[in-house]
């Protein structure tokens, strides 16, 4: 019955059952009081941050009024200074006004902002706070403001600001939930369990599946097809490159390395890939090392017995085609 | 001739209105003409022209006034929804 009640307060949204618990319960008092806590979304990029707040947002219905507050969602990267934010955001958009003010990438907030955003959003009895600046006075009224901060990289947040927050972590997407996006996603018929095999290669990522359903459409489109099978996906997967796992082809060829050479350093990677140590590192040992496809040790990096499987498997199932 | 005349100032209704030096300044020239209230400028003490208000003189000052756009690079990206 709970549950029957949180899905229709998010329809459509597919899997965060705790993050959409922990917000109908903030949603229900937010219809008795007028207020919630500042909400803090941690959640790695394509994992849905976005589409929870704003689902979040559409909740936000005050004592009396006949529908949700407006919404204003800025991309936080764009700010420059406390002055440019008080002219274009604070000014025009939130003094004395009713709305649920969303920060988006919020670890990119300029110092002076995430400082002055310490005293506007500091917790006391009343819930309202001012905050001066230059001759104006912002007096911030929790009933009338909600906050909603995201961020991929919470670690790069001012702690007493993280402090303020009701953090709110987003799961990571299981193989059955991404079918059911790709499913609500496309109106094409999917046979032969091929969606199951769609799902493993979307690193749980669930931009990427709304992505993959629209390949999936335009794939359908160009070859009239209203049914999506086996035969189907073997095609896609040959146009468009998606390897096992979704690897990214970068990530393969570090796996080539690595399984010419055992015990590679991190420098003579560097050098056959043609990329710095820091991007290696970043953007594509992490995702190689969640699936214990290599390991790293005092001697250097190399491949695990499920990386040379999955190499061999590759091998015989794709590099011959 | 109380209660018959539909015209004059609505209750609760205000002439006048707010706004930073800076976000005028971000929006207009230096020789732009800026229309203000005639106490607020004897409270500075300071002179001005006279001005007769009407929807042709505003729109000529307003023409005159050479509006500078905001620097896309200084925008910041935002999104609004109002009814949703």
């Amino acid at each position: 019955m709970a549950t029957t009640q949180t899905e229709k307060l998010f329809p459509n949204i597919v899997g965060q059952t705790a993050a959409k618990r922990i917000m109908r319960f903030y949603i229900e008092g937010h219809s008795a009081s007028n207020i919630i806590p500042h909400i803090m979304l941690v959640a790695p990029k394509g994992c849905g941050k976005t589409t929870m707040a704003e689902a979040f947002g559409r909740n936000l219905v005050q004592k009396g009024e006949p529908k949700q507050k407006p919404w204003l969602s800025i991309n936080c990267s764009s700010i420059k200074n406390l002055e440019q934010f008080f002219d274009q955001i604070v000014m025009p958009h939130l003094m004395d006004k009713d709305i649920t003010f969303m920060l988006d990438e919020c670890h990119m907030i300029p110092t002076d902002v995430q400082n002055a955003l310490l005293t506007v959003l500091n917790p006391n009895p009343n819930n309202v706070n001012t905050f001066s600046f230059g001759e104006f006075d912002w007096t911030v009224d929790f009933k009338r403001i909600s906050f909603i901060f995201a961020t991929t990289e919470s670690q790069k947040m001012n702690e007493p600001l993280m402090d303020r927050c009701k953090r709110i972590d987003l799961d990571e997407y299981s193989n059955e939930e991404l079918e059911d996006i790709i499913k609500l996603n496309t109106k094409i018929v999917f046979r032969q369990n091929v969606l199951e095999d769609i799902a493993t290669t979307l690193r749980g990522n669930a931009r990427g599946a709304q992505k993959m359903a629209n390949d999936i459409d335009i794939y359908c489109k160009k070859n009239v097809k209203k049914v999506f099978q086996q035969n189907d996906w073997k095609r896609l997967t040959r146009d468009l490159d998606i390897l096992p796992l979704g690897l990214h082809r970068m990530e393969m060829r570090l796996l080539r390395a690595l399984s010419e050479q055992p015990f590679t350093r991190l420098t003579n990677l560097a050098a056959k890939l043609g990329m710095s140590r820091s991007v290696i590192q970043r953007d594509f040992e992490m995702f190689l090392q969640k699936h214990c496809l290599f390991e790293v040790n005092p001697l250097g990096r190399q491949l695990t017995k499920k990386g040379q499987k999955y190499l061999k498997e590759y091998d015989k199932e794709y590099a011959s085609k | 001739m109380a209660g018959t005349s539909k015209s004059g100032k609505t209750k609760g209704s205000t002439s006048f209105v707010r706004i930073s030096l800076a976000e005028l300044n971000r929006c207009l020239k230096p020789e732009a003409s800026v229309i203000v209230n005639r106490r607020y400028v004897e409270a500075l003490n300071m002179e001005a022209e006279a001005f007769q208000t009407n929807t042709k003189n505003l729109k000529t000052v307003v023409k005159n006034s050479t509006v500078a756009p905001i620097d896309e690079k200084e925008k910041i990206q935002l999104e609004v929804k109002t009814d949703w």
